[in-house]
């Protein structure tokens, strides 16, 4: 009996086991997406293309202001603004915003100090990392606002954006 | 040894249960910290640049329940089959990710210990861990364990 038993529990019942996988996923996404909507970290369900560019619409920490490709470059334009490049010195040396000063997340501390005249002599702060997929220029722009007003930006589409998008690189170390 | 044999050794159910408590607690153990960080998996996800930008974060919300809910049936024995293939298909999803993201060049984080090994870089070694771990859901698809009581028949 318990032999037979076994081996009927053994068999592969591909109908039910995909039934059951396919309430697991629609169980899986009706908790998610319940949890995130009520959650203090709950991210847009769809991201949204905002002003022409890719992009998730995900939330920024308070006084961190995301800013488009087109008015990162106006502010470029301007002169008056200071951006400030969130990656290893490595990448930054392989390629930057023209007059972009480097600062790596690491080292945050350090440069601070060193940089906090010229921040908060800029009319505005540009913070930009790789590309969307980073976090790290978020992270650098909320530590920048130890010394900057509010807001700082970020530019979320990255150093790799404002490559696409044909905007002026320099290589070496510069600042 | 004879075919039998080994069978009866890959399926035993201390074996199964090795497989389901692995496999499951791994997915637990990585889905855990995805799903209270949503936004930072979500951007994790877009660098694959696989997905469209509209639905990054709808699979950055579901994926990490889908995981930890999966993880935890496996571990205890609820729906074994179907956990293992849900893991099974994340993980082949994985695979076909890991893979498109080498071939392409792509110099990012995989993702897979996310955050506790944010820093490990997508590399061939990943892809082939996600095809080992394929094996170990064949196992519980194939014989099925489980730590809950036997349901009486009848």
């Amino acid at each position: 009996m318990r032999r037979s038993r076994r081996r009927s529990r053994g068999r592969i019942d591909a109908y039910g086991i995909i039934l059951g996988a396919a309430a697991m996923v629609l169980g899986s996404a009706a908790l998610g997406i319940a949890v995130n909507h009520f959650s203090p970290r709950g991210i847009p369900i769809f991201g949204q293309a905002a002003e022409g560019e890719p992009g998730l619409n995900l939330p920024m920490p308070t006084g961190v202001v995301r800013m488009s490709l087109d008015d990162a470059r106006a502010a470029f334009d301007g002169g008056a603004a200071l951006f400030v490049d969130a990656r290893v010195e490595e990448d930054y040396r392989e390629g930057h915003v023209p007059g972009a000063f480097t600062v790596p997340p690491s080292q945050v501390g350090e440069r601070l100090p060193e940089i906090a005249e010229d921040l908060t002599a800029a009319q505005a702060v540009l913070v930009y990392c790789h590309g969307i997929e980073c976090s790290d220029a978020i992270g650098v722009a909320e530590r920048l606002l130890e010394v900057v007003p509010e807001p700082v930006y970020v530019i979320e589409a990255g150093i790799v954006g404002w490559v696409d998008a044909g905007y002026p690189v320099r290589e070496g170390a510069e600042r | 040894m004879s075919v039998n044999r080994l069978q009866s050794y890959v399926g035993h159910p201390a074996v199964g249960a090795v497989c389901r408590v692995l496999l499951g607690g791994i997915f637990i153990y990585t889905g855990l910290p995805k799903l209270l960080q949503p936004d930072e998996f979500a951007r994790l996800l877009y660098g694959y640049q696989i997905l469209h930008a509209d639905m990054v974060n709808l699979v950055g919300i579901i994926m990490p329940w889908l995981e930890v809910i999966a993880g935890l049936f496996l571990v205890i024995g609820i729906l074994p089959q179907s956990s293992a293939l849900v893991i099974g298909g994340l993980l082949a999803g994985f695979i076909v990710f890991g893979f498109l993201g080498i071939v392409r060049g792509l110099d990012i984080s995989c993702g897979c210990f996310f955050p506790f090994m944010g820093d490990e870089k997508l590399g061939w070694d990943l892809v082939i861990r996600d095809a080992i771990l394929l094996f170990f859901t064949a196992q519980v698809l194939i014989w099925p364990s489980s730590f809950l009581p036997e349901r009486r028949e009848g």
